[in-house]
């Protein structure tokens, strides 16, 4: 290089909205690289078709080190599966780091009558094919996850796709029109803060879910909503390190 | 987080050490953390890190949503 590296601000692509979980997690962390390179990072958010068009736009990139990209588990590991894509996700880029990720939990209408995952289970089991799984359509990461857990729970439920994904799912879960949603927990805490779930005698069931792992490590079983608003609903790292234990 | 194949040996170096510098600060980690990011050990955040991962998630993943014969829309 004629010039010691980085000469210029470098650009990281996001393949998913402002705002989103993967945004947020980029914001905060070129905030803080932005010291170490003695350079801007700057976010591009290439938005649509699951992620793959800004991952399509980050490997056409001049691989000059100033054009960065950052993904999840649909954009890099599902999409993959169930579209035909232009690039190979393994073979066309070079790794750079390995990111926090952001696990999946179930969620459960607040009077469903299980109040952990052991009694969502056994109440999925007595009622086969009867509960609906609000995602963000087929393929999607609540989609490929909810299967995950019927194959390693042996139950059986719907998958009802929505176009608008997870703001969506959350009204018609707090409302009662679906079981079970499959989200993450900043959004599943927001909602809490924001004081919708309100913890009653069958409290939402919240059942730590995190597909990237195997099958033992399905999460355990919190109630949700079960103080007020800001207490226990806006600290989810009390919940992480709990293993599952059957 | 990647780059495209053919980039320079040296700025995937810097890259990787500015992203891992990120993740051991104190400020950023206790925003991730609030988040209900989980923030994997420093040893499992290189890009050798990154590559054996991906590559586990793949082989562990594909099988599973093709024999589920999941599509896209």
């Amino acid at each position: 290089m004629a010039q010691p590296y980085p000469s210029h601000p470098i650009t990281l692509i996001v393949p998913f909205g402002a705002g989103g979980p993967v945004d947020t997690l980029a914001r905060t962390l070129t905030d803080a690289m932005r010291t170490s390179l003695g350079q801007a990072v700057i976010i591009e958010n290439v938005t649509g078709a699951s992620g793959t068009i800004g991952v399509g736009r980050a490997v056409r990139a001049a691989p000059d080190g100033y054009t960065v990209s950052i993904g999840n588990w649909p954009s890099h590991v599902v999409n993959g599966a169930i579209y035909a894509l232009p690039y190979d996700v393994l073979k066309d880029f070079e790794p750079v780091a390995r990111l926090p990720s952001n696990p999946y939990v179930i969620v459960a209408r607040k009077d469903l009558p299980a109040s952990n995952l052991k009694e969502l289970i056994a109440w999925l089991k007595a009622n086969p094919d009867k509960a609906t799984q609000g995602t963000a359509g087929p393929g999607s990461g609540q989609h490929v996850s909810g299967v995950y857990f019927q194959n390693v729970t042996g139950t059986r439920f719907q998958f009802v796709p929505y176009r608008a994904g997870s703001s969506e799912i959350m009204r018609d879960l707090l409302s009662g029109h679906i079981d079970l949603s499959s989200t993450k927990p900043s959004q599943r805490f927001r909602t809490c803060a924001a004081g919708e779930s309100k913890p009653t005698p069958s409290r939402p069931t919240t059942a730590w879910l995190r597909p990237p792992i195997s099958p033992r490590s399905t999460r355990p079983a919190r109630p949700g909503c079960t103080s007020p608003p800001g207490t226990e609903c806006g600290s989810p790292r009390e919940h992480h390190r709990r293993p599952f234990e059957s | 987080m990647w780059v495209p194949k053919g980039t320079p040996q040296e700025a995937i170096r810097k890259l990787t050490a500015a992203a891992m510098d990120a993740l051991a600060d104190s400020t950023v980690r206790e925003r991730l953390a609030g988040l209900g990011q989980e923030i994997p050990p420093r040893e499992q955040q290189s890009a050798e890190a990154l590559a054996a991962h991906h590559k586990a998630e793949i082989e562990k993943w594909w099988p599973l949503i093709k024999a589920a014969n999941i599509k896209a829309e």
